[in-house]
């Protein structure tokens, strides 16, 4: 196991290494120049002077010695906002971030599944009806729709959460459903289908026939093996709610990363791109690697096979 | 069923606790808005945006600082300066109660440092030009920047550090004998000009020119091998250093808020009002204006939405310059003219980015292409806030004193035949009209109407096309363009700030228009030390330059909207600079 989980993090180092090699290239090539704002235009020798500040005269040396910072853990400087570190922006919108990717995680966990044992077990009937109808919902209106409305109906007109911002659970709420639909939706059709599959298995009729109550029947024995695919997705799953968090973030005006993640690309400020794309890559990483290791926990036979 | 619980409750704690440590907290200040964008630098060397620009004013003061109603220049931290006869030396003399926020007086010095370190090429100053009407100063810093190089060149690294040395010391000993910015003793500060500068006064009330508590700040000062000076930009956190401002910062995070407190030393304490003011920081317009319309905050600096037009349509406010009192509905929209013009840019070289001919080189073609343009119907049916026509760069009405100027009219038969004239009836012979806008606001709408205006006016062939903003400014810097939509803010209250535009090698100078006439006018209005007779000098080169060479097209003058309710705030005056002075603002809860 511990061998399995040590190539796995070289392999996680390799793919971030790989990551940050691609964004520097294409933050090279992408147009635009970074010292350029929309207002007044600087001089050639106040250009030069940011250039040789931020270590920017060489994009070789550039990408070798921003490696080495990276290493130690430093990203750089906003070349936007110059008054912060990306270290600072990062600590302080990550947490906020993990926080309200967590929550979602977790109601997108609890109701998906739950909608999804539910369709299984009362196939057909109004039940099953009723979760497809949120699952269709949650999987094709796009977030901004489903955010806003949320924020009109819940915060404006009946008061329940408020308007945007950041503090108590009471911020987290909202925007933590609004950011779950999606995914709880594909996770109840997942959950579904594992379920009509298991349901009808031998071993869940032996155990019916053995007189086992009927929910440990559903909840204990077939969702443990219902619930396989479902945890092959948490990893993506995981990845795509912290890096798709922007536009929750916007719309509830959340001082979250999504927000850098994808405004460090419009103002073409290059540390602040690499540093969120590489804390990204790692996260995604760590999350796959969770991933795999709680599938050798939930279906022995996986773990076996990879060493 | 408790096997579900736990991860429940186990969730719920994760997340509120990291909820809990991650919540910025404290109690609400007496005045809260939300700022027309995020804070990018609380540097007054630094700032160049309107939102830093309005803190950097509240929190620092110069020499001068602007009245807040007219936005006019009017004593700050020193009393009213001595001018010398030829109006190029300024002694300025500091108020003795003009104090940081820890109690230290402020000095001549404070204002000597900051001035040097905002042109020393390290700091890179977007603004670092303005300093450069000071004597000495634009010589001091060519000879730094090609020193620094120089040194940049050495290969021997103790070589490099000895060259390094006594090129500082050498710096600081030009600095002081050749750069007209002198503290004659602690409390006075002399600057001699290049030339008369109407409207330095103004400019030393501007953020460029703001005072730094020099103590702080050289603690964050670093000199690179090559002997640029740097600063790390860590010492304008709060805590790091002074304010002299009406305000002092006491919270500042990232992209969430900025927290001020009435500064107990400020000379001018008895006048200000507000114990404690909270800027929130909104990316999403509409959540903004959701907040606004909740109670969240007093003041909401500008409204960007789709149903803007909407809102400025039912105002009725009852404040000083506010344009739109036509609605019935809401009296805490105020919609008012900005101190900014919209206009297009053309192209004014011989020959076009693909190596064509340049039909644009003619002045005729220009002209006519400009009268060919309905601009009221582009406000009335496209922009729809309320804006007002420009026919000029300057905007009408807003420099006391500058005479009028009329542009040109909208007249489609003079445009066909001044067409015609140049050789292109009909628009025969001319190339597809392609106008180069960046995506977003309503740029892309506009540039449509253009458009079709001037195929069914004059014939020709046209076509959009929408660029994301840094790609749209490198075709512009670069002249990639025929036809670009190009705006500009005023900086300081004087028309040079926006008929610089159009002067020759200005670097801002998109359309690489050059005509010696109009460079020659601006010359002599440079010249001139009558401040009347120096705005009738302006006044004609604008006059010509708009209806005679016309290397830009005036669209309309921007409109800011404010929305606060104007029984509650108080002496929150709408200034076309915007140059909002929060010491003056009152909350009646």
């Amino acid at each position: 196991m511990m061998h399995r989980v040590a190539s796995r993090l070289l392999q996680g180092l390799v793919a971030v290494w790989a990551i940050y090699t691609v964004t520097f290239v294409l933050v090279i090539v992408m147009p635009g120049d970074p010292f350029e704002t929309e207002g007044r235009r600087i001089s050639p020798a106040i250009k030069q002077a940011l250039q040789q500040r931020y270590g920017m005269d060489s994009n070789w040396h550039f990408y070798v010695s921003y490696m080495g910072r990276m290493a130690r853990l430093d990203f750089g400087e906003s070349l936007r906002y110059r008054d912060w570190t990306c270290n600072q922006i990062i600590a302080n919108s990550l947490p906020v971030s993990v926080a309200l990717g967590t929550w979602a995680l977790f109601v997108a966990l609890a109701l998906g599944v739950f909608f999804g044992v539910m369709g299984a077990v009362h196939r057909r009937t109004l039940v099953d009806y009723a979760t497809l109808a949120v699952a269709i919902i949650g999987i094709s209106v796009p977030s901004f729709v489903i955010g806003a409305s949320l924020l009109i109906v819940f915060g404006i007109m009946l008061g329940w959460a408020p308007v945007g911002g950041w503090g108590t659970m009471s911020h987290v709420w909202l925007p933590g459903l609004a950011l779950s639909l999606p995914f709880m939706a594909y996770i109840a059709r997942l959950t579904r289908l594992g379920m009509l599959d298991v349901l009808g298995s031998d071993y869940i009729r032996t155990a019916r026939a053995k007189g086992l109550p009927p929910n440990d029947v559903v909840w204990k024995h077939a969702l443990k093996n219902a619930f396989l695919p479902v945890l092959s997705f948490l990893g993506p799953a995981a990845a795509a709610i912290l890096t798709g968090s922007f536009v929750i973030e916007k719309v509830f005006n959340i001082p979250g990363l999504g927000t850098h993640f994808v405004q460090s690309v419009l103002n073409k400020d290059r540390m602040l791109i690499l540093g969120v794309v590489v804390v990204y890559s790692g996260i995604i990483v760590l999350f796959n690697l969770l991933v795999d290791i709680a599938y050798g926990w939930f279906d022995p036979r996986i773990g076996q096979e990879g060493t | 069923m408790i096997r579900f619980l736990i991860p429940a409750v186990l969730a719920t704690a994760i997340v509120s606790g990291i909820v809990r440590l991650t919540a910025s907290g404290g109690p609400p200040a007496d005045f809260r808005f939300i700022n027309r964008d995020s804070i990018t630098t609380l540097d007054p060397a630094a700032m160049t945006w309107m939102q830093d620009i309005r803190m950097g004013l509240t929190i620092w003061e110069g020499l001068c600082t602007y009245d807040a109603r007219t936005t006019e220049p009017i004593p700050g931290c020193a009393f009213p300066p001595e001018i010398s006869p030829d109006k190029r030396t300024y002694t300025f003399r500091i108020r003795p109660e003009a104090r940081w926020h820890n109690g230290e007086p402020v000095t001549a010095n404070d204002f000597v440092y900051a001035w040097r370190r905002a042109f020393e090429p390290g700091t890179a100053a977007d603004y670092a030009c303005l300093l450069e009407l000071i004597d000495g100063v634009k010589p001091y810093v060519a000879w730094r920047l090609s020193e620094t190089q120089r040194i940049a060149g050495i290969a021997d690294a103790t070589a490099k550090r000895v060259a390094r040395d006594a090129h500082l010391a050498e710096a600081d000993r030009r600095f002081a004998e050749t750069v007209a910015i002198k503290a004659l003793d602690d409390r006075t500060v002399q600057v001699r000009l290049i030339r008369p500068v109407a409207y330095f006064l103004d400019l030393c009330a501007f953020s460029t020119f703001l005072p730094v508590h020099t103590k702080s700040i050289e603690r964050f000062k670093t000199v690179s091998d090559d002997g640029l000076i740097f600063y790390n930009e860590q010492w304008v956190k709060p805590g790091n250093t002074y304010y002299n401002g009406p305000f002092y910062v006491t919270d500042w995070k990232f992209k969430r808020h900025v927290r001020l407190s009435r500064n107990p030393y400020y000379w001018n304490r008895e006048a200000v009002k507000l114990n404690t003011i909270e800027m929130i920081d909104v990316e999403d317009r509409n959540t903004a204006w959701m907040l606004y319309s909740g109670g969240e905050v007093d003041w909401l600096s500008s409204i960007e939405t789709d149903y803007a037009p909407k809102l400025i349509a039912s105002s009725c406010s009852p404040l000083e310059g506010a344009t739109n009192k036509n609605g019935t509905l809401r009296n805490d929209i105020h919609a008012f003219p900005a101190f900014g013009t919209y206009f297009y840019v053309f192209n004014c070289l011989p020959r076009l980015p693909d190596g064509r001919p340049n039909p644009f080189a003619d002045k005729r073609v220009r002209k006519a292409f400009a009268m060919a343009v309905d601009k009221q119907a582009i406000v009335d049916q496209v922009v729809r806030e309320g804006n007002r026509v420009a026919g000029t760069l300057v905007p009408l009405g807003s420099i006391p004193g500058y005479p009028e100027v009329t542009g040109l009219p909208h007249d489609p038969a003079r445009a066909r035949t001044l067409l015609a004239e140049a050789g292109h009836p009909d628009g025969r012979g001319l190339p597809e009209i392609v106008v180069l806008f960046n995506t977003g606001f309503k740029h892309g709408d506009i540039a449509q109407a253009i458009v079709r205006m001037w195929e069914r006016e004059l014939g020709v062939r046209g076509r959009v096309e929408g660029k994301e903003v840094k790609t749209f400014q490198q075709d512009r810097k670069s002249t990639n363009f025929i036809i670009a939509r190009g705006s500009w803010y005023g900086d300081y209250g004087d028309p040079t700030t926006f008929l610089d535009l159009c002067a020759t090698g200005n670097g801002n100078n998109d359309s690489k228009f050059s005509d010696g006439t109009y460079d020659r006018m601006l010359a002599d209005a440079e010249k001139e030390t009558d401040p009347a007779r120096r705005l009738a000098v302006l006044a004609d080169a604008e006059r010509y330059l708009v209806n005679e060479c016309v290397p830009v097209l005036p669209l309309y003058q921007y409109v800011n909207t404010f929305a606060f309710r104007p029984e509650r705030v108080k002496n929150l005056y709408l200034t076309p600079r915007m140059m909002t002075m929060l010491r003056a603002v009152e909350v009646v809860r």
